[in-house]
């Protein structure tokens, strides 16, 4: 096609798309335009007048061509010309970028590799793209992948990187030859770009210096038979004897629709196997897998699927991930304002849980109160905490049947801070006083609470009494906390088997943004409205959970339920668990990345605020840095000024392994708090996952410059099109159009029309 | 190590207890059954309700069937129902069929006892209960497991079959909470430990001492305070911890050679001192407090 392109026009498409238009023809254009008029109307008269045995079409069809090539004629008279810039000889210079990452060894399916192309194209004299550029330009070699550099020579490419950070290349591309006239870049890459800066940064400054990018694309588009296992999201610190639910994303090319398992594993042992359907060619599917963390320190996770038979790539079978089990002892208060049986049966179900201090304060009786698992005799002595700082020590909080009127305003208002500003989690359970029944409207936790409550329903003395039997949603069953420690698949039948419960507080409806993990369908089989039995949202910096029955107790003690049975057990070791995941401490530490490269930087972000939570600016902040041989590395931590309480330090860390982070803050002679947290240094298997050709990304690149897109079979014309390309130091050439081989053969067209057109009609 | 203690912010003043008993058991009166008062003394105070269910029990509860759901007292609501546990004084081991004439050995002091301790404990604490009636149940009844404290006098002559036996093993394993009231006498007690044993076999009776926090989870008890209103053995507390450690849970509670429900039944009627009858009351509420948080 471009070939035939080029024999009618005599030049390539790129040269007219750069050119610009214009006539040669002496003086003005107005007497060629006239005459021009004139010999248009003499044809049309001669037609009019010379009527024959001719009918009104022929005459109008003939005149027409005759005018159309009188008017072609006309075109040519003018002169029209192609003027176009192009680049001076050896007077320019292009950057070429190749991409140094791992992903450029990958075969093709011919078998080949995709860097054999850099040698095949870039070896000096013998390349065929080399010879073409470098009679042109001057060249300048870089490479690029987790950092970009200037190379002397193809000997420097090493094809390791482990990232392909698109953006940051032709950053340092346009910032090297920023001094010289430069006529455009040339990138070779497959396009497998897996950093998160955005693109458009990168090709902004490219636009405004008119610096055209011409990208090359090697590898295939679709790595076909394979597996791949995608995006794994854990969080970055659990408790001890957490329950995990996550979602692994299978994506598959040439394998139909098998199964495959995925095996959990961490340094020791299997954490668990699932086995999965795979979907259909390049459709995703997500597999949940739960599993338990049971050992306290940094773990390393691995998901991995076993290599299929003729699978292209094994790499992107397995996905890594750390977290680090806490063995810490949380401490939540439960508030009961009046002794019932959810008190025994909760604590009774977390006591063998060292990771959980379940503190109870039982009102029983008015202005008398039990105290439970304190940790002092000091703790709780006047009651309910009258103050922030008392609140807070506390990571979660639980609410019983209380009515609110028992609270001060300011303790109301406390609780809704607990959650919005300490970040602390909210249990309220059904009983009473509890929700509307205990005259929580228009209280300040009221909006904290994911459901919305509506006043008592009058149905009685003894007020609203209804029976549901509990189901999980469809949110529910992928929710950690309601999972039950059933085996994958048993859940809805572990719940099934679960005896009705109680409710006293009718509650249907939860608030926008809230979610609902469990519902209750009432056993009478009258009642359609189904009763929200477990909701929550996250409220400012923290969740808030509603639980509406009042005797969960019941999944214990029923009997219905054998003794073995450890529902009751997970239900409340989860909940609890949940309520204190991810609490913030008033001082934190975290890396903004869990793994990095040796050498790579890292930044270090911490929190820091006082006991009430407010955040604080003018600490003294240090950080402890370990690397694995020892070597102890103290970097201060500076206040970012832009956010409060944010204190960051950059560092690169050299040592693979494990580094261990301690954090101070000192405020005056006080400490503000301490953490810790781990950063993960080694090497990433990133550039074996979506490694397919991005075509879509280079020829973005290309458009968004000025430039073009090739394949590596396809680079013939390159040195050409930079030519033309029109940056860098040019010369203007004119190029005549009248010989152009395509007015010709319409010339002959038009004629040939006319006379054709005779003959059929008899008019010769 | 569980960490737990209890410890009383503010007790109620005095005894405000003997004050609002008083006024509370007359009104109580006024509306109880119109039961066959037997005297002062051991004497079951037979009810109809009694009666009838002492009368159904003449058969061998072998089954998990209801005897009757008009006689077993209110139904569930969520809160907290005195639950007395129904029996019948067998042949076998060291009981006998009744040592006395005139009702069924687990109904003594029933029902006016379990009335007068319901309207004291709903006055006296934030515990939501009914005053109406109390619940009366097997261990073979289903019903039962909705009550985690239940309360079960004269077992010198319980004699459970092996499948009872095995239910209460599985209510206490549980977190079930057994109240065991109104016996004495070396050979009673022994009765009980056989069959508590068959229940609990890995587990042993013990004495409770008077530093438990059963003794101070409401108010604050001597027990060597509490005198019994008769006979002539000292009174004695014995339990059955969880595993055998003192710093878990009581899963049974025994008042040996007493009988604070007798207290309960006359506490109105001016036979024993108020001071004596305000003694057994504070048992009973500190145990049902407990059985709750513990």
């Amino acid at each position: 096609m471009d070939a035939l392109f080029e024999f009618l026009f005599t030049y390539r498409d790129i040269a007219f798309q750069q050119g610009d238009f214009a006539f040669a023809a002496p003086g003005s254009l107005r007497p060629l335009l006239g005459i021009a008029a004139v010999l248009a109307a003499s044809a049309v008269a001669t037609y009019t007048i010379a009527r024959g045995k001719s009918s009104i079409t022929d005459r109008i069809i003939m005149a027409s061509l005759r005018v159309a090539l009188l008017g072609l004629l006309v075109f040519c008279l003018m002169q029209p010309i192609l003027r176009i810039s192009t680049v001076v000889p050896q007077q320019n210079f292009v950057g070429v970028l190749i991409d140094d990452s791992r992903s450029m060894s990958l075969e093709n399916e011919d078998g080949t590799q995709r860097r054999d192309f850099i040698e095949e194209a870039f070896t000096p004299a013998t390349g065929s793209l080399f010879e073409g550029l470098s009679d042109r330009f001057v060249l300048r070699f870089f490479r690029f992948s987790d950092v970009a550099d200037r190379i002397d020579g193809l000997g420097e490419l090493t094809y390791d990187g482990t990232h392909t950070n698109v953006a940051r290349a032709l950053d340092a591309a346009r910032e090297d030859l920023a001094g010289v006239p430069l006529a455009g870049l040339v990138m070779v890459s497959d396009g497998a770009d897996n950093d998160d800066r955005p693109l458009t940064e990168a090709l902004v400054p490219l636009q405004a210096a008119g610096v055209p990018v011409f990208t090359v694309g090697v590898g295939d588009e679709a790595v076909e038979p394979d597996i791949e296992l995608g995006r794994v999201e854990l969080p970055r610190a659990v408790l001890e004897g957490s329950t995990l639910m996550v979602d692994v994303v299978v994506t598959q090319y040439g394998f139909g629709q098998r199964t495959v398992p995925i095996v959990v594993s961490d340094e020791t042992s299997i954490l668990a196997e699932e086995v999965i359907a795979l979907g259909p060619d390049g459709e995703p599917v997500v597999a949940r897998i739960g599993f338990e963390l049971d050992r306290e320190g940094s773990r390393r996770i691995e998901f991995q699927i076993p290599t299929q038979s003729g699978e292209r790539i094994e790499e992107n079978n397995r996905r890594t991930a750390w977290v680090d089990v806490r063995g810490e002892r949380e401490k939540i208060l439960y508030y009961e304002g009046e002794p019932r049986f959810e008190v025994k049966f909760m604590r009774r179900a977390v006591e063998d849980d060292e990771n959980l201090q379940l503190v109870v304060l039982q009102r029983t009786a008015e202005s008398k109160f039990l105290r439970l698992s304190v940790s002092d005799s000091t703790e709780l002595a006047f009651g309910f905490p009258t103050t922030r700082e008392e609140l807070y020590r506390y990571r979660a909080l639980v609410l019983g049947s209380v009515e609110a009127s028992f609270f001060t305003f300011d303790q109301l208002q406390m609780i809704a801070d607990f959650v919005s500003v300490r970040g602390g989690g909210l249990l309220f359970i059904g009983g009473h006083s509890a929700f509307a029944e205990g005259g929580w409207i228009g209280t300040p936790v009221e909006e904290v609470l994911p459901v919305v409550l509506t006043e008592p329903q009058g149905t009685g003395p003894q007020g609203y009494f209804a029976e549901v039997r509990v189901e999980p949603t469809p949110a529910g069953l992928a929710h950690p906390a309601v999972q039950l420690d059933a085996e994958s698949g048993a859940v809805t039948t572990r719940w099934d088997s679960l005896p009705p419960l109680t409710v006293v507080n009718p509650i249907t409806r939860i608030r926008p943004g809230a979610t609902t993990l469990l519902e209750g369908i009432n056993t009478d089989g009258i009642t359609t409205d189904r009763q929200v039995v477990l909701a929550f949202q996250r409220y400012g910096r923290g969740t808030s959970i509603a639980l509406t029955p009042q005797d969960t107790w019941l999944w214990q003690m029923h009997a219905d339920v054998p003794l073995e049975d450890q529902s009751h057990e997970s239900f409340w070791q989860q909940m609890l668990r949940w309520l204190v995941d991810g609490v913030p401490e008033a001082v934190s530490v975290a890396t903004d990345q869990e793994r990095v490269e040796p050498g790579e930087t890292v930044r270090l972000v911490a929190t820091i605020s006082d006991s009430t939570y407010l955040e604080v600016n003018d600490a003294i902040v240090t950080a402890t840095v370990t690397s694995p041989s020892g070597v102890i590395d103290e970097l201060p931590v500076d206040w970012t000024v832009e956010e409060d309480g944010e204190y960051v330090v950059e560092f690169r860390p050299r040592e693979m392994g494990d580094y261990e982070i301690d954090l101070e803050a000192i405020r005056g002679d006080a400490t503000l708090g301490i953490d810790q947290s781990v950063l993960h240094v080694a090497r990433s298997d990133e550039e074996y996952f979506s490694s397919a050709r991005r075509t879509s990304l280079l020829q973005r690149l290309a458009d968004e410059t000025g430039g073009r897109f090739y394949t590596s079979d396809n680079t013939t014309t390159l040195p050409e099109d930079i030519s033309l390309s029109g940056a860098g130091v040019t010369l203007t050439e004119e190029h005549d159009l009248w010989d152009l081989p395509v007015i010709f053969l319409t010339m002959l067209l038009l004629m040939g029309a006319e006379w054709g057109f005779r003959r059929i009609r008899g008019l010769v | 190590m569980k960490t737990a203690s209890a410890r009383r912010i503010r007790g109620l003043g005095g005894f405000a207890l003997t004050v609002v008993a008083s006024a509370l058991l007359t009104a109580t009166v006024t509306h109880a059954d119109s039961g066959r008062f037997t005297g002062l003394g051991h004497g079951p105070a037979s009810t109809s309700l009694g009666d009838h269910y002492a009368s159904y029990l003449g058969a061998a509860p072998t089954s998990r069937a209801h005897a009757s759901q008009d006689i077993q007292g209110p139904p569930y609501d969520g809160d907290y129902h005195f639950v007395r546990i129904a029996f019948q004084a067998g042949r076998r081991g060291f009981g006998g069929f009744g040592r006395r004439r005139g009702g069924a050995m687990w109904a003594h002091d029933y029902p006016r006892a379990d009335r007068n301790f319901l309207a004291i404990l709903d006055e006296t604490t934030n515990i939501s209960t009914t005053r109406a009636a109390s619940n009366v149940y097997t261990f073979m009844d289903d019903e039962l497991f909705r009550h985690p404290i239940s309360y079960i006098v004269e077992p010198g002559y319980w004699n459970p079959s092996d499948e009872e036996v095995e239910r209460v093993g599985e209510y206490l394993r549980k977190g079930g909470f057994l109240m065991v009231d109104d016996f004495r006498g070396p050979r009673e007690l022994d009765n009980l430990e056989f069959h508590l044993k068959r229940a609990l076999p890995e587990l042993d009776m013990q004495a409770v001492t008077e530093v438990d926090e059963i003794f101070d989870s409401f108010f604050r008890i001597v027990p060597q305070d509490v005198v019994p209103p008769y006979g002539g053995y000292p009174p004695a507390w014995y339990g059955i911890y969880e595993d055998n450690d003192v710093t878990k849970r009581l899963m049974v509670m025994i008042n040996a050679n007493n009988d604070m429900a007798e207290y309960w039944e006359f506490s109105d009627y001016g036979y024993y001192p108020i001071d004596l009858a305000n003694e057994a009351y504070k048992l009973g509420v500190n145990y049902v407090v407990y059985a709750m948080t513990h």
